[in-house]
């Protein structure tokens, strides 16, 4: 999990941006299209080299599509420490935790591994056939 | 005048063991060939929810392609057609049927196109408080089975979309649920899309392949796959039991170990069972 900007009694030093994840999202992280809007929010702020605190209070129901859109992609995209060193996450429910692990364990196999990224590539490419 | 030829398909007695799955298989196969099929019910003395959300589907399906089914009502044995009208199986062929619900979780279709968003609210604030689910766990159920459901719908390419049915054995405090599609399966579709992965594996071998992080037919370009490997981890952490059959194969994930193989028949599409204590 992502440690945040914190002194050692545990207080946040710097004012980090607050993203509340229900405010746009309601009761459900769900879907590949929400992931790729926290993706939005997310990017220019890491990009500024700021951090931000991403606070799942009031969220309920978690799916890996959403994961897999915002963090996992960020992941990819800027480096897993970096993302990690950025973030914090707050009020995520524990059975849910695993979620984000998993995302930055995928964005670093795509950001790293050249053969994987090569293989989701060309199946992305390739021409939809109707069944 | 044309005169239609109705097929009579018996419906065995259906647990949610292997040679089950491959009964449903035949049923469906027999129901599929048919112009005008007719589900028989007399042989049947038992059904768990895998049978009840596969048989419902087929229903769906030829309703979707503009096909009759047509089910013999007074060939259920008592204790079948009790079970058939709580999870609502019996109000598919006959609306007043009435429906006293038990500790069912009555059959559900959740369309192609469907928003994972209002399918999660359903089934948290409609469906499993028909179990008496206990609420602190709703939510992590939830979005489990979404995990379930959005896989069917993304990937089975099932016109009917996919098929639910639950039911919660108080005494034993253990909730059943089964999910279903009638689409194109696992197997093949890793053989269709990742034939460098599929190489000679077996059935279950390519299921196996869809249990790994990052493996995923999906044809978006950023990071994928992980469905399954957060359901593997949901099972283990509820000391629950995950089956899927699909194809030919299947995978048995419990908590000592995980088990891929292949299956005697096979199932058109993909049956996915969760028991966990509740």
């Amino acid at each position: 999990m992502a440690s945040g900007r914190r002194n050692k009694h545990g207080a946040r030093q710097v004012r980090d941006m607050i993203i509340r994840l229900h405010d746009h999202f309601g009761v459900s992280c769900m879907s590949a299209e929400d992931g790729e809007k926290l993706y939005a929010l997310l990017q220019p702020i890491l990009k500024n080299d700021e951090s931000v605190v991403l606070d799942f209070t009031g969220v309920r129901f978690f799916l890996t599509l959403f994961f897999n859109a915002s963090l996992a992609k960020l992941a990819q995209d800027l480096g897993t420490e970096f993302v990690r060193s950025h973030i914090t996450v707050e009020a995520l429910a524990s059975t849910a935790t695993h979620h984000i692990d998993r995302a930055f364990r995928l964005g670093a196999r795509m950001a790293d591994d050249e053969t994987y990224r090569g293989q989701v590539i060309e199946l992305a490419n390739r021409p939809l056939v109707s069944a | 005048m044309q005169v239609e030829t109705k097929t009579i398909v018996s419906v065995p007695v259906l647990n949610d063991l292997d040679h089950d799955v491959q009964k449903l298989g035949e049923v469906i196969a027999q129901v599929r060939s048919a112009k005008c099929p007719v589900l028989d019910f007399k042989e049947c003395s038992f059904v768990r929810p895998a049978a009840v959300a596969t048989l419902g589907a087929l229903v769906q399906e030829r309703a979707c392609l503009g096909q009759e089914i047509y089910c013999r009502m007074g060939s259920f044995q008592p204790d079948v057609k009790k079970v058939m009208q709580q999870n609502g199986f019996a109000s598919l062929f006959q609306g007043d049927w009435a429906m006293s619900q038990g500790f069912a979780l009555p059959f559900q279709r959740f369309q192609p196109g469907a928003v994972i968003g209002d399918v999660a609210e359903y089934l948290a604030d409609h469906w499993l408080p028909i179990a008496e689910v206990p609420a602190g766990q709703v939510d992590d159920l939830v979005s489990n089975m979404c995990e379930i459901v959005m896989n069917g719908l993304e990937h089975s390419g099932c016109i009917a979309g996919v098929a639910a049915c639950g039911q919660y054995y108080p005494n034993k405090r253990v909730l059943r649920l089964a999910f279903v599609d009638l689409g194109v399966g696992i197997p093949s579709n890793v053989r269709n899309l990742r034939p460098d992965v599929a190489e000679d594996k077996l059935d279950g071998g390519l299921i196996q392949w869809a249990f790994g992080e990052g493996n995923s037919t999906s044809s978006g370009v950023g990071p994928r796959g992980g469905g399954l490997d957060a359901l593997r981890l949901f099972t283990s952490i509820r000391r629950g039991a995950l089956r899927i059959h699909s194809g030919g194969g299947f995978a048995k994930v419990e908590a000592v170990r995980d088990h891929f193989g292949r299956m005697n028949g096979h199932f058109p599409g993909t049956i996915v069972n969760v028991v966990v204590p509740c």
